[in-house]
This record gives structure tokens, sequence and C-alpha cells, in this order.
């Protein structure tokens, strides 16, 4: 199973990617729908990557925003769902 | 509640309190009740510093409505009422300010419901994060009506690529397509507002999937400069979408459209039609300054705090010319634009 800090890695690898952020704007705790590094058209492509990337299955009440918000609130996410 | 992220209220006046609250009754916010019902408690004690944040926020809304939003008004009403008998750059001119009059008209009825509020013991959330700078069409709807555009991106656009997210993309493109087509016909049951909303539409997805060229080639300019373009070009289209927005009917926003770069008529006979020439330059002279303040708090420089630290008298000086402009210059029309939908 991936540590934590690989998960994170993962997710702000992917971050960085898709939204052509520059590296330091995008911090763990960095919000980044609030901050507009990523919009709500960009929410699809966050949710495939992590059911993909992590094979994890989440119930649809479960994709909130909240729930994304950051790569802190997301690898909380992610863990919660692995264990 | 059926995500279980809120508990039912089950004291009915509370719950019509928050239906009713009448500083936002006639046009919003569209307040949250986990945000509006926890304030309750201690609603209605005095708190002087709140009270005083109120008026504060009353007198800048009556400023936004009375003195530039009205002095506009005059203008762009007249024209749309019959937007036949105005020649290409009487309807130019309007075309240059109908987003200025809506965004002051609006914004200023939302300070005076804010200011209402906070007397009251509530603060309500705020519907504009200084619109007229996005430089994007997708970041003007963050900050535009961010109280509608946010409940619609909460219960209709992310429930709705969250139930066909297995179709990538293609869900994302039908969910905003369908949520803007929601806030075209929230405005009114008629093909304009399906057309400003399907246009708000088109710039977004068009804006998602060119971000990567965009940003390549912003990236080959300064920044100062590209930004500029982006707010020049995002105030002119947001400026176009709203014709069908003020347009009764679709014949009246197709004429509107084909005189507008026809260059019919001159300069000097359109402000002449203008009813009280000082008091249009006045509105548009308020908004230049506001706008040069909106920049600097974009910037990090938060002028608005540096004022109210400096000292009593000097605060006092400030809102007294603004109550002085009020009654001297402001139009005391209380008919707000956005109160019709």
């Amino acid at each position: 199973m991936k540590t934590t800090v690989e998960i994170k890695e993962d997710l702000k690898q992917f971050i960085l990617e898709t939204t052509f952020a520059p590296a330091d704007q995008v911090q763990d705790d960095t919000l980044i729908f609030e901050q507009g590094i990523f919009d709500s058209l960009g929410f699809i492509s966050l949710i495939t990557f992590i059911e993909k990337k992590f094979n994890i299955n989440p119930k649809d009440s479960e994709l909130l925003e909240d729930n994304f918000e950051s790569i802190n609130a997301m690898t909380r996410f992610i863990e919660s769902k692995l264990n | 509640m059926s995500r279980g992220t809120e508990k039912a209220e089950k004291n009915y006046f509370r719950f019509a309190n928050l239906l009713l609250f009448f500083p936002k009754f006639l046009s919003g916010p569209v307040e949250r009740s986990n945000h509006f019902l926890p304030q309750l408690q201690n609603a209605g004690k005095f708190k002087l510093k709140k009270v005083l944040s109120g008026v504060s926020f009353l007198i800048w809304g009556a400023f936004k409505k009375f003195v530039i939003a009205n002095n506009l008004s005059i203008v762009v009403n007249q024209l749309y009422t019959d937007v036949y008998s105005h020649s290409g750059i009487e309807i130019l001119l309007v075309f240059l300010i109908q987003l200025i009059y809506i965004y002051y008209d609006f914004s200023g009825y939302t300070d005076m419901a804010l200011g209402s509020a906070k007397i009251l013991g509530i603060d309500i959330i705020d519907n504009f994060k200084r619109p007229l700078l996005a430089k994007s069409v997708t970041d003007f709807w963050k900050r535009w009506h961010i109280s509608l555009s946010s409940w619609c991106n909460d219960f209709i656009f992310i429930p709705f690529i969250v139930k066909f997210r297995k179709l990538g993309n293609t869900a994302a493109i039908i969910g905003t397509f369908i949520t803007f087509f929601i806030i075209g016909i929230w405005h009114g049951a008629n093909l304009t507002f399906i057309i400003l909303g399907v246009l708000q539409g088109l710039a977004i997805v068009y804006e998602f999937f060119t971000k990567r060229i965009r940003i390549k080639t912003a990236g080959k300019i300064s920044t100062s400069f590209s930004n500029l373009l982006s707010r020049i070009f995002v105030y002119l289209y947001i400026s176009f979408s709203i014709i069908f927005f003020y347009s009764a009917s679709m014949k009246d926003a197709g004429y509107f459209i084909s005189k507008l770069f026809s260059g019919q008529g001159n300069f000097n006979e359109a402000f002449g039609t203008i009813n009280n020439l000082p008091l249009f330059l006045l509105a548009i002279g308020s908004f230049i300054v506001h706008t040069f303040y909106e920049l600097n708090i974009e910037k990090g420089n938060n002028l608005k705090s540096k004022f109210f630290k400096q000292p009593v008298f000097v605060r006092i000086a400030g809102f007294t010319i603004l109550i002085t402009l009020i009654i001297l210059f402001g139009n005391g029309d209380l008919n707000f634009y956005y109160a019709r939908f």
C-alpha cells in the first residue's frame, strides 16, 4: 500500500500536469478550488484519476468538493477508503 | 440533508426566517442554511462594532446604487425601451456601459442587504468579488452573483458530473450547458435568457479545452499586458452576452447587434441625448476611481482595511463625503434591476 507521502506526491504531480500551475503554488494545504487552481470542470478528471490510480470506488455521496479541497483532504479521503 | 451534511431545522419560525429574512428577500444573496441558521442564536443583540460596519455597508451600497448605477440606468433603460429609435453610436455607448450599470445596481443592492443584516447581527454572504477584473469567463462566474453560481455548482453541476462521471469530459460539457441553461431560465422563460446561458456555457467549455495553449500564449507577453487584454476581452464578451439579458425579445437583441458596429450617428449627438451629462460623467468617473480601488485590493493592497485603521475623524470625513455626494448627485430611484427576477 502507498504511503501518505507517495499519495501526496501522486496527487501533486497530477494537479501540476493538469492545471499547469507553478509547483510552488500547490502546497499540501492549498485550497485548490478556492484558489482557482482547479475548477469544477476539472473536478471530473480529478475523481477519475483518484478512482483509477488508487483503485477505490467511492459512493456518489462521498464525492463532495470538500473531500477534494486540498492535497491533504484528498489524502485523508483516499486513506480512509483504502483502510 | 440527504448528504448527511446538514440537520433539519424543526423550528418553523427559524426556518421561515431563513426564507423570508427581509434584507435578502428581494434579490438574494442565496443564503445557505448552515451559514444563516446558527447565527440566529445571537442575532438581535446590540453590538456597536457590527452596527457601525452595517451602516458603512449601507452608505457604500447607497453610493453605488444612487450615484453610479442610477445615473447610468437612465441611458441604458431608455435605449432598451425602444432600441429602434437609437443610432449605432448610442447603441455602442450603451454596450460599453451596460455591464457597469448592472454591476453597480446589483452590488449596491447587495451591500445594502449586507449592511441591513449586519445591523441586525447577521452576516450574509457577499455576492461579488470584483467581477469586472475577471481574466476569464470562468473566473467571472466565480466572482459574479457568487451565491447563485455556487448554489448551481453544488446542487446541479457537481451532482450531475458525479452521476455521469463515466462519460468523462462529455459529462462536464453537458453539465456546464445544463447549469447555465438553468441559470438562464432562472431569469425568465424567454429565449433571450437561454441564449445568455448558452453563451456562458460556450465560453467556459472553450476556456477549459484551450487552457494549455492560452497559458503558453500568455507566457510570451508580459503578465500585466496579458492580464489587461484578458480583462478587456472578458468585459466585452460579458457585455455582448448581456444584450440578451436586457433585450425584451430576440428581435430587439438582433437589432442591437446589427447596429452595434454600424458607426451610424456621432458621439456628439449620442452624448446630446443623455438627459444629465454631468451626472453621467460623475458616475463614470466614480466607476474609474472604484476600479483603481478594486485593482489595489486585487494586488493585495487592502485599502479598505487601511481606511478603517485611520483616525475616527478621517473615517467620518470619508463617509460624510459619500453621503454628501449621494444627497447632491444621487438619483433616488429605488427600482433595482435584479428585483424583477
